[in-house]
């Protein structure tokens, strides 16, 4: 009975309906889409972070995080490498080998970090080989090639084809030393971590660093958030240790974190403006109906039934906007998922360079404004609610 | 009188002083001719990997010194020069020749506990030192030196003990300006070649933290005192000749 009046009494007054509605709807839209940009910029950041350099989970040798030494190496390298490959959640892994070396053409010399990788798995894991801007991606056939970052190329006036000689200290302490050649140049998009990456294939770099090891094993997962539960249950085996990205980049994860805490005010004060358009539309729609309740009163309603009624209102309303919002925002957030919005003036954060911040839609960006909205119509209507119910039908009667 | 007696002690410091001299001077041209030439094996031990490299040394005086490694077969062929104060590796793999420049100077050696300036320094015990004779007994002097003031030494203190007969030393431990000792090295396996009484093998033993576990073995196989020796041997010209 009071189901049947809340529902009746919403199409009642259609206009008053759709207004308070369309304050709902855009109050969800509102917070759906600045939830999804915040989800998209910082997805985004992190797929960049991961697909271009460090998987999503990485395994070393314990000491190696902090010595980045060449003696502290994984051993069993094929033992690992069977039980990842047995992994469901394992999409890809890449063995690497790396190690600073003093890169020479001529006389001009520059700083840069050899790392060895197998062509064919790396390129599962990263996108290095979608970013060459020349030249071939190596076959694993021939030895001492190499691809270098567009920085060192020019630093040092390389182009296909030519010379590189390192130089540096091997595993046994000998000098190593050798001649490679540049087979691809690669576009540097994250200066920080790639400017003076030079890689070669493994066996060319362990044969040149006088090791039969590996030094980092590199692991895409199917999906990115599983990264911390297989970093808990995966065993990689004595004195390795096996870490998520958010531990490989602690630095960055740290950050964001920080900003995303910052983000959370301004996300509170959306979230406060939506509240008080709902409470305004709500509270006129109720308070320009007080004779009614009268009229409901007199006739015998009890207070109980009268505040039920008016919540389950809201709550029809609320329903109904969620829906509509729903699919309104999705839309939106599609639109900035595509095009994204261009800033101005391209920032850098953490060492990379942003020049678009695109949306992201997640199950969160549907789920949370729609709490959001049911939470606040509730709170919302049971002021008036309570205040209509404790109306004297005398006193509401003789209004007017 | 009291004359006579300062002059008594004047003299008898002068004489003292004047063997030491002798004693320094005896250990700093033990391996060291006008010319030599020697046939080294060098046996590096850390506690990530063991090495042994062969090679020819030939110097000339203390200014000119020529190394080329034998074995193995990897390194091959890498061969350092120093001229006075300067100093060269050639790498033929690569076909370059790298200077060594200053601030390498106290970098390892081909990974060895030998440092650059190991090889180039041309200072010697006897014109660079105050020596100081702590010790004598039957069989050993004891000596302690320390860097005089124009020396440019990174020594705070060099302890010396040298056999009492054939002059030839038997342990050097090396302390910096803070005091700590840094390393040691001990010289044994006495061996007599021509006319001199040497010490075929010298065993470096750092101390510092960082080179816990390392040695390095200096073997002389083979060594001439006086070979003819030309000199174009000391020339980069030579140094980056492919053997």
């Amino acid at each position: 009975m009071i189901f049947k009046m809340a529902f009746r009494n919403i199409f009642r007054h259609k206009r008053r309906t759709f207004l308070t509605s369309l304050m709902m709807l855009g109050g969800y839209c509102l917070i759906s889409f600045s939830l999804s940009l915040v989800d998209g910029s910082y997805g985004n950041l992190i797929r960049f972070f991961t697909s271009q350099k460090t998987g999503h989970l990485q395994i070393h040798h314990k000491k190696y995080v902090e010595t980045e030494s060449i003696h502290d190496n994984i051993k069993n390298y094929k033992q690992i490498s069977s039980g990842l490959s047995k992994d469901r959640l394992v999409e890809a892994f890449s063995p690497r080998i790396k190690s600073g070396a003093l890169a020479f053409k001529k006389e001009k010399a520059v700083g840069v970090q050899l790392i060895g990788i197998d062509w064919t798995k790396e390129a599962l894991v990263t996108t290095i080989k979608k970013r060459l801007e020349k030249g071939h991606w190596p076959s694993s056939q021939l030895k001492n090639e190499v691809i270098i970052g567009g920085k060192i190329a020019k630093v040092l006036n390389l182009n296909l084809g030519d010379e590189l000689i390192l130089i540096s200290q091997g595993a046994d302490g000998s000098i190593a030393n050798d001649i490679f050649y540049v087979k691809a140049i690669f576009q540097s998009e994250d200066q920080a971590l790639d400017d003076y990456s030079v890689y070669t294939d493994l066996s060319s770099a362990q044969s040149f660093f006088s090791t039969k090891a590996i030094q980092e094993i590199a692991i895409k997962l199917k999906r990115i958030d599983f990264a911390s539960k297989f970093a808990k249950s995966f065993n990689p085996g004595e004195n390795l240790v096996i870490r998520p990205w958010q531990k490989i980049e602690e630095e960055f994860f740290r950050a964001m974190e920080v900003d995303k805490k910052g983000n959370t005010v301004s996300y509170i004060i959306i979230m406060i403006v939506v509240a008080l358009g709902i409470l305004n539309s709500v509270l006129m729609s109720i308070l320009e109906r007080i004779k009614e309740f009268g009229v409901l009163k007199a006739i015998g309603t009890s207070p109980k039934n009268l505040i039920m009624m008016i919540i389950m209102e809201a709550q029809f309303i609320a329903i109904i906007s969620v829906i509509f919002g729903a699919i309104l925002s999705f839309f939106i957030n599609l639109y900035f998922v595509k095009y994204g919005i261009s800033l101005s003036e391209p920032m850098t954060y953490g060492g990379m360079f942003i020049s678009h911040i695109f949306a992201e839609i997640t199950p969160r960006c549907f789920v949370q404004p729609a709490l959001i909205v049911f939470g606040t119509s509730f709170l919302v209507s049971l002021y008036p609610a309570f205040k209509s119910a404790r109306v004297s039908p005398v006193e509401a009667l003789r209004e007017n | 009188m009291k004359y006579i007696a300062f002059l008594l002690l004047l003299i008898s410091s002068y004489a003292h002083s004047k063997n030491v001299d002798k004693i320094l001077d005896s250990v700093d041209r033990l391996y060291r001719s006008d010319t030599t030439f020697s046939s080294i094996e060098m046996k590096i031990k850390t506690p990530n990997w063991d090495r042994t490299l062969d090679m020819d040394v030939w110097t000339k005086g203390l200014l000119y010194t020529f190394v080329v490694i034998k074995n193995p077969i990897k390194d091959k062929g890498i061969a350092t020069l120093k001229r006075e104060n300067n100093m060269w590796n050639f790498f033929p793999k690569i076909n370059k020749v790298i200077k060594i420049p200053p601030s390498m100077m106290m970098s390892s050696w081909m990974g060895s506990d030998f440092t650059n300036d190991d090889l180039v320094k041309e200072n010697t015990f006897r014109d660079d030192y105050k020596a100081e004779l702590t010790l004598e007994d039957k069989e050993n002097y004891y000596i302690s030196l320390t860097p005089k003031q124009q020396t440019i030494s990174i020594w705070g203190k060099i302890e010396l003990i040298v056999h009492k007969k054939m002059l030839y030393p038997i342990k050097q431990t090396y302390y910096d300006e803070n005091g700590e000792k840094i390393r040691t090295m001990v010289f044994d396996e006495i061996k007599k070649v021509e006319s001199k009484t040497i010490p075929m093998r010298m065993t470096l033993t750092p101390h510092t933290k960082e080179k816990e576990g390392h040695e390095t073995i200096i073997l002389y196989k083979e060594i001439k005192f006086n070979p003819e020796i030309s000199d174009s041997t000391f020339t980069r010209r030579n140094l980056q000749k492919r053997r």
